[in-house]
């Protein structure tokens, strides 16, 4: 029953983040920096991390996002730049998280970071181009003012969710 | 609405951001008048073009992911279209000044401009 549970949410989690990924793709916006944008599929990725006690499980949303936003369009090489991109996010603010230190915009706009280094990573040893650090500064500066915004926007959504009754 | 401001957060976000600030001054130390383009394609330099007294000349890059065209003349580079679907390479518009970067990421492309003394 209480596995039952949790699949559920995390399928719910899962279809949500989707939705808003493909929801944003709607949505012109004016940045020319390459790999720039709100990323607002991570209000469900940080929401989930402080939603469900393990981050085991939003590892699993994550994956299961970026798998299913390839199929829409993309292809592996886009695939492979957002899990790397969500993967290294999620380890970073799970670390955050776990430490205590931090309020959640804070460990949001740690992520946001995360993910454009992590992105711009894997441009650069896929083209082997170090010219490709000079977008670091946009790109970083992007991160955090977005992950900022998400994390926000986060503690609004937790604080009409019921919290979680499930297994651990 | 809660905006971070215990000491740890200010102090994490502040470090995060001056991070940004790295690779800009290995760009201010290049300063050069004679550049040239090259452009590299999938990790290996395909062609290096010198800048000065170059007349306007399209350059197609076909490759197995798709076709580029830039459009070289001796003041700049742009990439002028691109069978990709999000076009970024193309809306970058036109660089000029040494250390300048187009990048198409889906068809492996990255076209540079660099100081001439390092041929």
């Amino acid at each position: 029953m209480k596995a039952t549970r949790k699949l559920l949410y995390l399928a719910l989690f899962t279809a949500q983040s989707l939705a808003l990924f493909l929801f944003e793709g709607l949505i012109p916006l004016p940045f020319t920096v390459p790999g720039a944008k709100l990323g607002l599929a991570n209000v469900i990725t940080v929401t989930a991390l402080y939603y469900f006690p393990q981050a085991k499980d939003v590892f699993i949303i994550v994956l299961m996002r970026t798998v299913l936003a390839s199929f829409f369009g993309g292809g592996p090489t886009v695939w492979l730049f957002s899990v790397t991109g969500g993967f290294f996010s999620l380890a970073v603010m799970a670390l955050l998280k776990a430490g205590g230190r931090f309020s959640l915009p804070t460990v949001s706009a740690a992520g946001g970071f995360a993910h454009n280094l992590a992105q711009l990573a894997v441009a650069y040893f896929l083209l082997d181009a170090p010219g490709l650090w000079l977008y670091f500064p946009l790109l970083g500066i992007a991160g955090l003012g977005t992950g900022l915004l998400i994390g926000i926007a986060t503690m609004g959504v937790l604080k009409k969710i019921p919290p979680w009754r499930g297994e651990k | 609405m809660q905006i971070p401001r215990k000491k740890a957060d200010i102090v994490l976000l502040a470090v995060l951001l001056l991070l940004c600030a790295l690779p800009l001054w290995r760009l201010s130390s290049e300063k050069a008048s004679v550049r040239y383009v090259q452009i590299t394609v999938e990790g290996e330099v395909w062609r290096k073009i010198p800048l000065e007294g170059l007349e306007p000349e399209e350059i197609v890059i076909s490759t197995r992911y798709g076709r580029n065209v830039l459009l070289l003349d001796g003041e700049g580079v742009a990439m002028v279209s691109a069978d990709c679907p999000d076009k970024i390479c193309v809306a970058g518009g036109r660089i000029a000044q040494v250390g300048e970067i187009i990048a198409c990421l889906p068809h492996r492309i990255i076209v540079e401009i660099r100081p001439a003394e390092e041929e």
